[in-house]
């Protein structure tokens, strides 16, 4: 039986250089992919204690990670794991747009990540507030 | 699918900018401060630009209970006084205005405030420069009763 290039393309795409990670390995890597835009997110929490200087507070995001590209899609906050204000969380799901881990993994991934923002100087430092347990996926 | 979650959590320190320095003070009997109110021209429309100036003049106020009564006292130049009495008048109303203003935006007790308008009657500058003339041109804040316990300077 003789088939079309495009389709096995499409079947085995999906699969090409990827490999199969631990829930550790995943977190490794893909932590190694955030910590990326750590500067970005902190520049955006600058600004926004330009204008609320007592903004503190943890923020959870949940997000997959594609078998395809290993692209971080689908990031939203989660409310139960948050304790920062919506601007601070912001920061984070606007930064982690367009973040993928290479090679892909050929198991979509589940990620629940947990960042803690604390401010220094001005009148509003106060140490960095305990970040909560994130539920698991 | 593979569940998984960050083993620690990423930190992120943000810096807090400093406060900017006060921009109003109490001083000698007066609220001091080096910004002018404005007004639109010709009239005693307060600018939107003077918003800041003023919640901070509202601040000073607020935190100084024991100043009972101040009086807010327009000033004009000389220029333009046409017809005769216009400037004065035209004083009065601003330093009226910026009574309301503090009353009704800035919730300030109105038996503590009083408004008086004085044209070009105490000038604090040359009348014969443009320069005087504009120092001339202000609101000035005086505090006319407090209460007899010593003071302290609280500016926001």
């Amino acid at each position: 039986m003789k088939l079309p290039i495009s389709l096995v393309v499409a079947l085995f795409a999906p699969c090409v250089a990827c490999t199969v990670r631990s829930a550790d390995g995943y977190a490794r890597d893909t932590g190694a992919v955030l910590a990326t835009r750590k500067d970005a997110i902190r520049a955006c929490y600058d600004g926004v204690l330009k204008a609320t200087p007592e903004a503190k507070g943890t923020v959870t995001v949940k997000f997959d990670v594609e078998t395809e590209g290993g692209g971080i899609a689908h990031v939203a906050v989660d409310p139960t794991g948050t304790t920062a204000p919506p601007p601070v969380a912001d920061c984070v799901t606007h930064n982690l747009t367009g973040l993928a881990i290479a090679p892909p993994d050929s198991k979509e991934g589940k990620g629940t990540w947990v960042y803690e923002f604390a401010a220094t100087g001005g009148s509003a430092a106060a140490p960095a507030a305990r970040a909560r347990t994130a539920p698991k996926s | 699918m593979t569940p998984f979650r960050s083993a620690q959590p990423f930190t992120i320190a943000g810096a807090v900018p400093p406060a900017p320095p006060a921009r109003v003070h109490l001083r000698n009997n007066k609220i001091e401060f080096d910004e002018k109110i404005q007004f639109e021209a010709n009239s005693a429309v307060i600018k939107d630009v003077s918003s800041s100036l003023l919640h901070e003049i509202a601040e000073v106020i607020r935190k100084n209970p024991q100043l009972k009564k101040i009086s807010i006292e327009g000033h004009a130049s000389s220029e333009g006084d046409v017809p005769s009495g216009h400037n004065k008048q035209l004083s009065d109303e601003r330093a009226k205005a910026v009574m309301t203003y503090l009353i009704q935006k800035e919730s300030i007790d109105a038996s503590r405030l009083s408004a008086t308008g004085w044209g070009s009657e105490k000038p604090i500058a040359s009348i014969d420069t443009e320069e005087g003339r504009e120092k001339n041109r202000r609101v000035e804040f005086l505090v006319v009763e407090q209460d007899p316990q010593p003071a302290t300077e609280k500016t926001p």
